[in-house]
């Protein structure tokens, strides 16, 4: 027993000593293998170019990402350096305190204006709370409509074809969609991602926006989701599967890592896209994606176009003991956006976005970018874990076993006002 | 002389004690103290950062009211049911089918054995590959005439996709315990039996079943604490999903407390989890001991 | 006729003639059990374009070897399969420590609250870990230990059925035994060492096997206390694995059977002390 206990003490000693030999700035990101490609070789340049200090990269799985990350900070044992999206960065983790204020001197810049002026207008505001800045966008988000324009051909449309609304999309994706002799559906017309809670709630924004859906009141008091926007939001989701017949949850490949495996497998024929996801379909499949076009994403009222906005965002721990050199680290991954443009596919919102060389060569670049500018951040609420899985339950159960919409939604009301207690 | 006698005695019961220190010190801390703690934290609010803030029985009556948390009792209940009634009466006929003359039972024993030793970590993924939309199941049911079953994603049957592999895995671990109580019995009891004209299925109903009785018992407290605390299958295979139809009591504590923040609920929901096995444990025993006396 | 017997039959064939149906019935079901890890080898050879052909091939057209080699290279694996022995062999060590230790001291002593303490540890037993996660994992937390491996192995040091298993045991022995030596003049460190432990020797390797089982496929606790990729084991590894690589079928049953195999290896040479560990549980307990 006693030697047992000397030799784990040894042990934990020996490895806590040699941690000591230089700086160690530890950084933790979700798993999507394009991005964790550029970090490791953004991890090695920034090492070569300062030697005293180490940077540990460490990839969570995506299941478990959002509340390793939470559990990991708040019992101080999480990494220097996060990447984190800016819902549950604005309503979890600066509430908590969990991250610091941007280190201005330390990134290098003189003052706030002169960092805001580096990006698009709304640039900074998923990583802002009362006028603070806590991060700096690592990924900026927003919503295409994909389509396999050879499946949209053999069911006698035009290539040209585009939806302005929910209606017209639903008509023609029933009409790609294909079954087998027993009457099962083998292929998809139009379909989306189930998840984890976090998938269910992001996309679910998509047409939450634009029917002016809110989960929360304005004051943050109790929940709202029991509007008939939030049920005409879901129902444009729910018409697809149930009225139009063009999308099946249950035959979703549920892939994590590589969220579009449906599109990019040849199931489904059309889907949402955000700028990092075409990275992933011309790596899945180059042929694929030679034949697939982008086209904005239908409107509730195609007027009056509303798209939303969603980001992840670079934070240092306030636990940190590094937060100088980590801020120092976050500047070298942001002072690269031509790079994480064209490698990853990730917009990093920096005011001169069009005039990079590598915009040129960025697919559907004028696109990306106009939809960005008009874009708004989607509602902030608090407990965006909890919030998140609430809000999945209720969706599977409309979208898996038909559940009445205004109904859940009443039951959905209930939890979510629980939710704030 | 009495005096030396009574010191001796002392060292030794010193020793004695010093014996059992390690033991009684690594469980006070980290046993003990954390469910005395538990107690503590569920009529607290905290959430990992600054420090818990009494709040009564709130907690306990947001679990009570939650419908959600209703939904999670009946589901450990169905899966605790559901896979351990068929794990001990197929285990009890697997160790009979074990306990006769037939060639290669040992080799037979082995081979159920083998799924006791794979984690489930493993377990979980071939199983979920298993039960795949266009998976080895769902095209074995196709070649029967039977529609496709989407597994893991309709309600109805993620419960049982998580069932089935339990009882594959569990099997042979029940199978071994009731052969050994089998081989207890000895064989001179059946030869009586036969000569005063019972049949197979009378002594397995007077010899084998009273006797296996102590067994029986064992490995149905096992069997239930193992039902009612399961974690891993729901947590690797559905993740207690869809629509929570696999959230069982264990993954909402995790759930609770890891994910949400939730240090104090998730505390007073290991307080009831900790009630319901303690409740189960008493009832058997006193089933038990009555049918003993 | 007496003496004018049949010529014996050979004890195998007199069985199989006994028992032709449950034979059947057992090979069927021994089929059912190995399918799935049929399944997974088979799998692990294959193309991802060809798992869900129809109808299954269970010889894979060629062996594709580098499934095993690429998430090696991608994933430190071997990093995690030393952890979980590292782990698994130093718990199991403190579970023979602790429990032939507090076994003895509960079976042959009777200080005061001999029977209290016995009792607290016993009743831990019947309180599922996951009931007091919560602030076992805060506990660990204040300590300091969340990745390390004094957090992973110390406090699962202690197993309260390998305790009341041992005392069981150790109850049967006589205790003049443990006199004899004491009138012989051995310390009672000593008597542990010479008399308990070599009688104790079926036991503690029953012990030995069922602990380390335990704590190989341990899954909650590490996955709490090990969230850096240094300290992760084996199960929490490949759970990782899986949910990040998670459609390359053919890698995952690769890597799975992989992780597998030092267990199955293990288990086969050990494999009737393995089942006879289980049996004395249920017999003993």
């Amino acid at each position: 027993m006693r030697t047992a206990l000397h030799l784990v003490a040894a042990l934990t000693l020996a490895l806590a000593t040699t941690a000591l030999a230089q700086t160690t700035i530890t950084f933790w990101s979700h798993t999507h293998p394009p991005m964790v490609d550029l970090n490791e070789a953004l991890v090695a340049e920034f090492m070569a170019a300062n030697p005293d200090i180490r940077v540990e990269y460490q990839v969570i799985p995506n299941n478990l990402f959002f509340e390793q990350m939470i559990v990991a900070l708040s019992t101080g044992t999480g990494p220097d350096v996060i990447n984190m999206g800016n819902v549950q960065l604005t309503s979890d983790y600066i509430p908590r305190g969990l991250v610091v204020p941007i280190d201005l001197e330390a990134s290098g810049y003189e003052s706030l204006e002169q960092l805001r002026s580096e990006y698009v207008p709304a640039g900074l505001d998923g990583a802002t709370v009362d006028g603070v800045v806590y991060g700096r966008p690592s990924e900026f988000n927003t919503d295409m409509l994909m389509i396999y324009v050879p499946d949209l051909v053999a069911a006698g449309y035009p290539e040209d074809w585009a939806p302005a609304t929910w209606d017209e999309l639903g008509e023609v994706a029933g009409n790609l969609s294909r079954f087998d002799e027993a009457g099962n559906q083998t292929h998809r017309g139009f379909d989306l991602v189930y998840l984890h809670a976090g998938w269910y709630a992001n996309q679910l924004q998509v047409f939450a926006s634009q029917t002016g859906c809110r989960f929360y009141n304005e004051e943050g008091t109790e929940s709202i989701i029991n509007s008939p926007e939030c049920a005409e939001a879901i129902r444009i989701w729910a018409d697809m599967i149930y009225e139009y017949g063009a999308a099946d949850p249950r035959l979703t490949a549920g892939e994590s890592t590589v969220p579009l495996q449906d599109y990019i497998s040849g199931t489904v024929s059309m889907t949402f896209v955000q700028p990092w996801g075409m990275e992933l379909v011309r790596e899945g499949d180059p042929e694929r994606w030679a034949n697939t076009k982008l086209v904005p994403v239908p409107q509730v009222d195609p007027e009056n176009p509303i798209n939303r906005v969603s980001g992840y965002y670079w934070a240092v721990n306030a636990n940190s003991n590094v937060q100088p050199e980590a801020w120092r680290f976050i500047d070298f991954l942001a002072s690269h956006p031509g790079r994480w443009l064209i490698d990853v596919n990730f917009l990093q919102a920096t005011a001169d976005m069009d005039e990079l060389a590598e915009a040129e060569d960025f697919p559907y670049a004028d696109q990306w970018l106009t939809t960005l500018e008009a874009g708004q951040f989607t509602e902030v609420y608090p407990h965006a874990n909890e919030t998140n899985e609430a809000v999945r339950a209720a969706l599977e159960s409309i979208f898996l076993a038909n559940a009445d919409i205004e109904q859940t939604l009443e039951t959905l009301k209930v939890s979510l006002d629980r939710v704030l207690q | 002389m009495p005096r030396l006698r009574i010191s001796v005695r002392a060292r030794q019961n010193a020793w004695g004690f010093a014996f059992a220190l390690p033991a009684v010190v690594l469980f006070g801390v980290f046993a003990v103290y954390p469910i005395l703690r538990t107690f503590y934290l569920s009529v607290h609010r905290y959430s990992l950062v600054g420090t818990p803030e009494y709040v009564g029985a709130a907690n306990f009556r947001f679990i009570l009211t939650d419908p959600g948390f209703a939904q999670t009792l009946r589901n450990t209940g169905f899966y605790a049911l559901g896979t351990y009634v068929p794990v001990l009466a197929l285990a009890l006929v697997m160790a009979l089918a074990l306990n006769t003359g037939v060639p290669f039972r040992n080799v037979f024993r082995v081979i159920n054995f083998i799924p006791v030793v794979i984690s489930w970590a493993i377990v979980a993924i071939v199983w979920k590959i298993l039960f795949h939309h266009q998976g080895l199941i769902n095209q074995a049911l196709v070649q029967l005439g039977f529609e496709r079953i989407p597994w893991l994603q309709s309600t109805s049957a993620a419960p049982w996709a998580v069932i089935i592999p339990s009882i594959w895995k569990e099997l042979g671990f029940y199978t071994v315990i009731f052969l050994a109580g089998l081989q207890t019995i000895p064989r001179i009891f059946y030869e009586a039996a036969r000569i005063d004209g019972a049949g197979t299925l009378q002594a397995f109903r007077f010899i084998t079943l009273p006797l296996l009785r102590p067994i029986l018992f064992f490995a149905t407290i096992i069997a239930v604490i193992e039902g009612v605390k399961v974690f891993i299958p729901q947590f690797v295979m559905t993740g207690g999903g869809p629509s929570g139809a696999t959230k069982v009591i264990a993954v909402s504590i995790y759930e609770t407390a890891f994910a949400f923040g939730r240090m104090g609920r998730a505390a007073a929901m290991s307080v009831l989890l900790f009630a319901i096995v303690l409740i189960l444990t008493l009832t058997q025993n006193l089933v038990y001991g009555r049918d003993r006396s | 006729m007496p003496g004018a017997s049949p010529r014996p039959q050979r004890p195998f064939v007199r069985r199989l003639r006994e028992h032709p149906l449950l034979l059947v019935a057992l090979l069927l079901q021994s089929a059912l059990v190995l399918l799935p890890l049929i399944y997974m080898l088979s799998t692990s050879f294959k193309l991802p374009v060809e798992v869900f052909e129809v109808p299954m091939r269970w010889i894979p057209r060629e062996l594709r070897i580098e499934n095993y080699v690429e998430p090696l290279q991608q994933r430190p694996f071997v990093r995690w399969f030393i952890n979980s022995t590292i782990v698994a062999v130093s718990v199991t060590f403190l579970n023979l420590v602790t429990s032939v230790l507090a076994g003895y001291s509960f079976a042959k002593f009777s200080y005061p609250g001999r029977n209290i303490l016995f009792g607290f540890i016993l009743a831990t037993f019947f309180i599922p870990l996951e009931a007091f996660i919560v602030p076992l994992f805060i506990l660990v937390r204040d300590l300091g230990w969340l990745n390390t491996y004094a957090g992973l192995i110390i406090p699962a040091g202690g197993n309260a059925f390998a305790i009341f298993f041992m005392r069981q045991n150790i109850m049967t022995l006589p205790n003049d035994l443990i006199e004899a030596a004491r009138i012989d003049g051995a310390s009672e460190p000593r008597i542990v060492l010479s008399v308990i432990l070599p009688l104790m020797r079926t036991a503690i390797s029953s012990i030995a096997i069922f602990c380390f089982m335990w704590n190989w496929n341990s899954f909650l606790y590490p996955l709490l206390v090990a969230t850096q990729d240094a300290y992760r084991t084996l199960p929490i590894g490949l759970a990782s694995f899986e949910s990040a690589y998670s459609t390359n079928y053919p890698q995952l049953m690769a890597v799975s059977f992989l992780a597998m195999l030092p267990v199955l290896i293990v288990f086969f040479v050990l494999q009737r002390q393995f089942i006879e560990a289980i049996a004395l549980q249920g017999v003993k307990g």
